[in-house]
C-alpha cells in the first residue's frame, strides 16, 4: 500500500480527539417527552454535564474513531491496487475514407506505423483500447485489452467511412481513458476542437484527386444510360476516361467515354449509353495522378420498379375526366393508367371498396350534406409523406361538410379535406386516401399539387411493397428488406458484404443493415438462397478533397502522466471512493446509534 | 384509514345524550319545525312559513290559517377538535393512535347519518385523510372556526400543558349539546420505565433536562400526571361533559376498552 499524500495521515490526530470528547462529554440517551413540566427539576442527574468520567466503550465511540481513521486515510490517498494501474493507451483511428489516400503508401499505412511505434514503447502489461471514428464510434479493440491484440486489429483496419465528426470518438476515448490514459488521435487533417488531453498526429499528405460525385443508372428507351458527375479537387484541368463494363464479362463489352474536368470547381457531367443488361455494371474513372481510389469506382444495379397502376372505377364520367389522370400518369415515372380494375393496384373510387396487401384506393367524393368551397388558408400536416411538396397555392377545393375517417393531412378550418387510412396487415397492408372533394368544382387536378399528391401516393405504395426500396446506395445509408409477411417475425436473413463477412438480420417488418463499405452486397434467405443484391458506392466530397490533408503532431495540452502526483491521486480514485462510502456508512450508523439511544 | 379502525368503529356509536340536538335530517329527533311525517301539533301561520305546510283542510273547516308542526328528524352535528401539535407525535405509537382515534370517532359519530366536522385545535377545519402531519406549534384548544350550535363536541388532546385547560374547555362547551374530553397518552407517558440517566427533550420547546429515571423520579411524575388528570376531569364534569383517558393502542382496545368503559362510546 502506498499513499499519494502521506501528510494526510496527520488527520489521525483526530482519533485521540474523539476519545477525549467521549471522556469529557458522556452523552445520555435522549427521551422525547411531551410534558417536561411534569418531571421534578430537583431530580436532575447530578452526573450529567461536562465532567470527566470513565470512558464508556460505546458503539458511538468506536464508530467515530473508525470514521476519524477513514478520514485520515482518505486524505492520504491510499492505493491498495484495487484499480488496474497498468499503462493504458487509447488510440482513435480516423476511419474516414481519405485515410486511404495514396498510391504507394496510404495515410492508413502511416497511421498504423505510428500506432505500432506507440505500442512498442509500452510495457508488456500495458492495456490498449482502439476506437474507429464514425457517427457511431466503434471500439475495435478493448476497452483495456492486452497489447498483443492490437496487431490483428490494425492489420484488418480499412478506413472507408464518409465524412463525419470525430468528436463522438474522442468523447468515447476520454471516457474510456478514465482520466489517466494516454489518448492518441491519428488522422490526416487538423482537428479544431480536440480535447486537451489528446495527442493528435496527422499522417495525411495533400494531393489532387478526382472522383464520382454521383453515378446513376437509368432506363433510356431500349437501352440504359449511365449518368455521372465527376468532381476534381486540386491539380488543375485534366482529362480522363470512364469505363462502363458489365460485371459479368459475358454480358457485353465495356464502353469507354472521355471526361474532361476543365474547371475543378465545377463537376463534369457525363452521359454514357449502354446496352440493357440484367446484372450490375461496373463503372470506373481513370485519371492520372489521382489521390483516392475509393471514389473512382461504382457498381450499379438496375433499380427495381414497382409499377403503380391507377384505374378509375365507378366514378361518373365527367368526374373521372375532370381528374385528368392520363395527364398525371404520363407525367410520373412508374405510374400507369389501366382500364381493368383487376390489374390496378390503386383504384380511384367514389366510395370505399376494399383495401389489402397490394390493393390501395383513392376515394374521391364530397362527404356529408352540402358543400363548401375553400380557397385557403389550408393547414397541411407537413410531417406526413403524402404532404411532401404540396402547397395548394391558388387551389379552390370544394368539400362536403361531413367528417372524414383516418389520419388528417389537409384541413381547411375544422374541415378535413384529405386523410389517409393505413391498414396494418400481412404484406404491408393497403392504403386508402380520402379526398373530401367535388371533382367538378375544384381546380386541384389542374394544379401542380395533384401530380405531386399522386406521386407521393405512388412512393407510399412502393414503400409498402415487399423487397427493397432501393438497391443502389451510398456508404452510410441503410439497406432495407421488407418481407412478404410484414406482421410475423421474418425469417433469418444474412447480408454478405464484399469481403465475405456475414451480417445476420431478423425482425418484424423491415430489416435494415448499415452499408459500411462500397461494393456488391448479397442478401441471403434462410436456406442460403440469394434474395437480393445491393450495390453500395462511396460518395463523400469532403473526403474526396485531399487538399487539406497534412502531416503534423499536436501534443496534448493537458498531459495525463502516471508519474505525476496528480495522476497518482487520480489513480487511487477507486480506493478513495470506497473509503468515502465507508465513511458515509459509519456516520449514518453513528447517527442511528445516537438517535436510537434517545428512544425509550 | 386502516381496516382495523373500520372494523372496530363499526361496533360503536357516539354516546349521544337525550337532550335536543340540531342537525340535518336523520334518525334522531331534533327540535323546531320540521318536515318529517311525525305530526306533532298545529300553530298559527306566520309570514314566511312554507305554504306547503299550511293545513288547507283545517283552513276550510276553521277559516284559520295554521301550519302543521312535525318533529324534526335530525342527525347530530359533531365537531371533532383535534390537538395536532408535535406532542401528539412524541412517539410513533402515539401518532398512529391519534390518527386511528380521529378516524374511529369520525366513523362512530357518523353512524346514523351524523355529520362530522374535523377541527384543528387553534385552527380551522382539516381533512384527516390528507392532512396527517402532527407538527403544529402548541396553541389554544378553541378552534378559530365557529362551532356549530348545539353540536356534539369532542376534544382529543394529551393536555400535557402547564396551562389550566378549564377556561378553554368552558368556551368549547358553550352552546354544545355535549362535550367529550379525550386525553390520549402513550404507554411511556402513562408508565415510564426506570432506565437510569437520560436527557429528557421537550418536543414542543428547546428545553431539555438531564435526570435519572429511577423509581422515585417516576413516582413523582405519576403523582403530577394524576393531579393534572384530576383537574381535567373536574373541569369537564363542571361543564357537564364526559372525560376519558385513552392509552395509545390498537383501535379495538381504545374503542372497545377505554372509550366504551368511560361512556364516550356506546354499542352500535
Amino acid at each position: 500500500m502506498s499513499f499519494a499524500a502521506p501528510l494526510g495521515l496527520l488527520a489521525l490526530l483526530a482519533v485521540p480527539a474523539v476519545i477525549a470528547l467521549h471522556l469529557f462529554r458522556r452523552r445520555l440517551p435522549q427521551v422525547r417527552v411531551a410534558g417536561l413540566f411534569l418531571w421534578d427539576p430537583q431530580r436532575l442527574a447530578a452526573r450529567a454535564g461536562r465532567k470527566r468520567s470513565r470512558l464508556l466503550q460505546t458503539a458511538s465511540l468506536w464508530l467515530e474513531v473508525l470514521a476519524a481513521v477513514l478520514v485520515a486515510l482518505w486524505l492520504a490517498g491510499p492505493r491498495f491496487g484495487l484499480a488496474d494501474h497498468a499503462p493504458h493507451l487509447v488510440v482513435v483511428l480516423d476511419d474516414s475514407a481519405s485515410m486511404g489516400a495514396g498510391r504507394e503508401e496510404t495515410a492508413r499505412d502511416r497511421a498504423v506505423a505510428v500506432v505500432r511505434e506507440q505500442l512498442d514503447e509500452l510495457s508488456s502489461d500495458a492495456l490498449v483500447t482502439v476506437i474507429a471514428s464514425g457517427p457511431r464510434p466503434e471500439v475495435m479493440l478493448g476497452p483495456r485489452a492486452l497489447r498483443a491484440g492490437a496487431q490483428g486489429v490494425l492489420d484488418a483496419w480499412q478506413p472507408r467511412r464518409t465524412d463525419h465528426d470525430l468528436a463522438p470518438a474522442l468523447d468515447l476515448a476520454v471516457e474510456l481513458g478514465s482520466g489517466h490514459a494516454e489518448i492518441w488521435l491519428v488522422t490526416d487533417h487538423r482537428v479544431a476542437d480536440a480535447p486537451p488531453e489528446v495527442h493528435v498526429v496527422g499522417v495525411g499528405r495533400a494531393a489532387p484527386n478526382v472522383g464520382f460525385l454521383s453515378v446513376r443508372r437509368v432506363d433510356a428507351g431500349s437501352g440504359e444510360r449511365i449518368l455521372a458527375d465527376v468532381g476534381g479537387w486540386g491539380g488543375g484541368a485534366r482529362t480522363g476516361t470512364v469505363v462502363v463494363a458489365p460485371l459479368d464479362p459475358q454480358a457485353g463489352a465495356p464502353v469507354v467515354a472521355e471526361v474532361a474536368i476543365e474547371d475543378p470547381s465545377r463537376p463534369a457531367r457525363l452521359t454514357v449509353d449502354v446496352p440493357r443488361i440484367v446484372g450490375p455494371y461496373h463503372v470506373e474513372l481513370r485519371v492520372q495522378n489521382d489521390g483516392l481510389a475509393l471514389d473512382d469506382v461504382a457498381e450499379l444495379l438496375p433499380e427495381p420498379t414497382v409499377p403503380v397502376a391507377l384505374c378509375v372505377d365507378g366514378l361518373a364520367d365527367d368526374a373521372a375526366l375532370r381528374l385528368e389522370l392520363p395527364r398525371v400518369a404520363k407525367a410520373l415515372r412508374g405510374v400507369v393508367l389501366v382500364d381493368d380494375p383487376a390489374q390496378a393496384n390503386v383504384r380511384v373510387v367514389p366510395a370505399p371498396v376494399g383495401i389489402g396487401p397490394g390493393r390501395h384506393e383513392i376515394v374521391v367524393a364530397p362527404v356529408g350534406d352540402g358543400t363548401d368551397p375553400w380557397i385557403g388558408p389550408y393547414l397541411i400536416e407537413r410531417r406526413h409523406p403524402l404532404a411532401d411538396g404540396v402547397t395548394l397555392d391558388g387551389v379552390v377545393w370544394t368539400s362536403g361538410r361531413g367528417p372524414l375517417p383516418g389520419f388528417p393531412i389537409l384541413l381547411a378550418g375544422q374541415h378535413v379535406l384529405l386523410s389517409e387510412e393505413a391498414q396494418r396487415s400481412a404484406g404491408g397492408g393497403g392504403l386508402r386516401l380520402h379526398l373530401n372533394l367535388d371533382p367538378l368544382r375544384t381546380n386541384l387536378p389542374s394544379s401542380p399539387d395533384w401530380p405531386i399528391l399522386i406521386d407521393n401516393l405512388a412512393r407510399r405504395v412502393r414503400d409498402r411493397a415487399p423487397g427493397p426500396s432501393r438497391v443502389n446506395l451510398q456508404v452510410g445509408e441503410f439497406l432495407e428488406w421488407r418481407p412478404r409477411d410484414a406482421v410475423a417475425v421474418g425469417p433469418a436473413l444474412t447480408l454478405v458484404d464484399p469481403d465475405g463477412r456475414e451480417w445476420p438480420g431478423r425482425g418484424r417488418g423491415t430489416t435494415t443493415w448499415e452499408a459500411r463499405q462500397p461494393g456488391l452486397h448479397r442478401l441471403l434467405g434462410p436456406g442460403g438462397e440469394e434474395l437480393q443484391q445491393y450495390a453500395v458506392r462511396f460518395a463523400s466530397p469532403p473526403e474526396s478533397d485531399l487538399t487539406g490533408c497534412e502531416t503534423f503532431v499536436e501534443e496534448a495540452t493537458a498531459v495525463s502522466d502516471e508519474d505525476d502526483d496528480e495522476a497518482r491521486i487520480e489513480a487511487g480514485t477507486v480506493e478513495r471512493r470506497l473509503l468515502a462510502l465507508l465513511l458515509v456508512l459509519l456516520l449514518a450508523a453513528d447517527w442511528w446509534v445516537l438517535r436510537e439511544g434517545g428512544r425509550p | 384509514m386502516r381496516d382495523e379502525v373500520r372494523i372496530a368503529a363499526a361496533r360503536f356509536g357516539l354516546a349521544v345524550p337525550r337532550r335536543a340536538l340540531t342537525g340535518t335530517h336523520g334518525e334522531r329527533l331534533g327540535r323546531g319545525l320540521g318536515s318529517s311525517v311525525e305530526f306533532e301539533d298545529h300553530r298559527d301561520y306566520q309570514p314566511g312559513d312554507d305554504p306547503r305546510h299550511v293545513d288547507w283542510r283545517a283552513y276550510a273547516r276553521t277559516d284559520r290559517l295554521a301550519v302543521r308542526l312535525y318533529r324534526e328528524e335530525v342527525a347530530p352535528v359533531v365537531d371533532l377538535i383535534v390537538d395536532r401539535s408535535a406532542s401528539m407525535a412524541v412517539r410513533d405509537a402515539k401518532a398512529r393512535a391519534l390518527r386511528d382515534l380521529i378516524d374511529a370517532l369520525g366513523l362512530c359519530a357518523g353512524q346514523g347519518g351524523g355529520r362530522v366536522r374535523f377541527l384543528e385545535a387553534g385552527g380551522g377545519t382539516f381533512d384527516p385523510a390528507r392532512e396527517t402531519a402532527l407538527d403544529r406549534p402548541p396553541t389554544a384548544l378553541l378552534p378559530r372556526s365557529p362551532l356549530f350550535p348545539r353540536s356534539l363536541r369532542v376534544v382529543v388532546s394529551d393536555f400535557l400543558t402547564p396551562d389550566d385547560p378549564a377556561p378553554a374547555l368552558q368556551r368549547i362547551a358553550a352552546g354544545a349539546a355535549h362535550l367529550f374530553v379525550v386525553q390520549l397518552l402513550d404507554g411511556w407517558e402513562l408508565d415510564p420505565l426506570a432506565t437510569g440517566p437520560a436527557t429528557l427533550v421537550d418536543v414542543e420547546s428547546p428545553q431539555t433536562a438531564d435526570l435519572v429515571l429511577d423509581r422515585a423520579t417516576i413516582a413523582a411524575y405519576r403523582q403530577r400526571l394524576r393531579r393534572l388528570q384530576d383537574d381535567l376531569a373536574d373541569a369537564t364534569r363542571r361543564i357537564g361533559g364526559t372525560f376519558a383517558v385513552v392509552r395509545a393502542a390498537e383501535p379495538d382496545a381504545m374503542l372497545g376498552g377505554d372509550l366504551l368503559r368511560q361512556e364516550v362510546l356506546v354499542p352500535a
